[in-house]
């Protein structure tokens, strides 16, 4: 999978044709983080086919939905339960991280992980990601925002428009 | 686009949750490096709603505050400076050349003043 710009949740439910001798089969749901539809199909028959025994092939799609967060507007912390291939093996991993939606914090986990252990996205599986108060934080990164009366100083900003103008002569401005 | 908005919650580091319901400012979540700070402080709890922003807005009136503070009168007049035609820009120079005439000729006036009063008081001396 290629994890491009913001990923979204997908709700896909997806079964075995029905044959003569499976008139009903069983539909199998999966909530799949993808950037779009087609990938997310895709991640769905790759897992699906480790855990049952249907291929895409003979199987066909029932639904596939874009699941929209209930409140993208409100801060949340999130845990997420993954397993990684790294170059020698392969690991599950807990991690933690503060967005507004599920999916954005999806998106902050496959670059974190791509940054801090090199792992691609086709290696990365998601298991499980779950919203937490703030008491069932455990990563630092993530409980020192949880004080009402937080501040911090916004040191330096480098300029964003480095290039604009180029050359000049009086200096930027690196104050907030 | 040079709206205020006020913070409402910090995300991380790097983003905060901003909400401008009385300056046309949509809930969202924006990167630090795209604000700047201003002085004025709104007392909210953390991740408040908009309709809590509206009210304290408009009861600290921070539209008119901001309208007469000179950060705003400076973005303003920056924004018509960008928005000048060539027949404007002449409007500009001749609006200079009548300025600076009355001043120079006020300030040449007085330093002429001045001249004499300082010769007479050293012919006396």
């Amino acid at each position: 999978m290629k994890a491009k710009g913001n990923l979204r949740e997908y709700r896909i439910i997806g079964r075995k044709l029905p044959s003569p001798t499976l008139k009903t089969p069983p539909l199998y749901e999966m909530h799949i983080y993808a950037p779009d539809e087609v990938q997310a199909k895709s991640r769905f028959w790759f897992f699906l086919r480790q855990l049952k025994r249907v291929k895409k092939s003979a199987g066909e799609i029932v639904e596939c939905k874009v699941v929209n967060e209930r409140k993208p507007l409100t801060v949340k912390n999130f845990g997420i339960w993954l397993r990684y291939d790294s170059r020698s093996g392969t690991h599950n991993m807990y991690r933690e991280y503060r967005d507004l939606t599920r999916a954005l914090a999806v998106t902050q986990c496959y670059r974190d992980m791509g940054a801090k252990h090199r792992a691609r996205p086709s290696t990365i599986q998601i298991m499980k990601i779950k919203r937490l108060p703030a008491k069932e934080c455990r990563r630092p990164h993530v409980t020192q925002f949880h004080d009402s009366k937080i501040k911090f100083p916004m040191v330096n900003k480098a300029t964003k428009r480095l290039h604009h103008p180029r050359f000049t002569t009086s200096r930027p401005h690196t104050y907030f | 686009t040079g709206k205020l908005c006020c913070i409402t919650n910090i995300i991380d580091q790097t983003r905060v949750l901003v909400d401008g319901p009385s300056s046309h400012v949509s809930r969202q979540a924006l990167n630090i490096k795209s604000l700047h700070l201003t002085k004025y402080v709104l007392k909210l709890l953390p991740g408040a709603r908009s309709k809590t922003v509206k009210k304290l807005w408009d009861s600290h009136d921070i539209n008119k505050k901001w309208q007469e503070s000179r950060w705003c009168k400076k973005i303003q007049a920056k924004h018509l400076r960008s928005k000048m035609t060539d027949f404007d820009r002449y409007k500009l120079v001749n609006a200079k050349q009548a300025f600076n005439r009355i001043v120079n000729h006020e300030y040449n006036r007085l330093k002429k003043k001045n001249k004499v009063q300082l010769a007479k008081k050293t012919k006396k001396v």
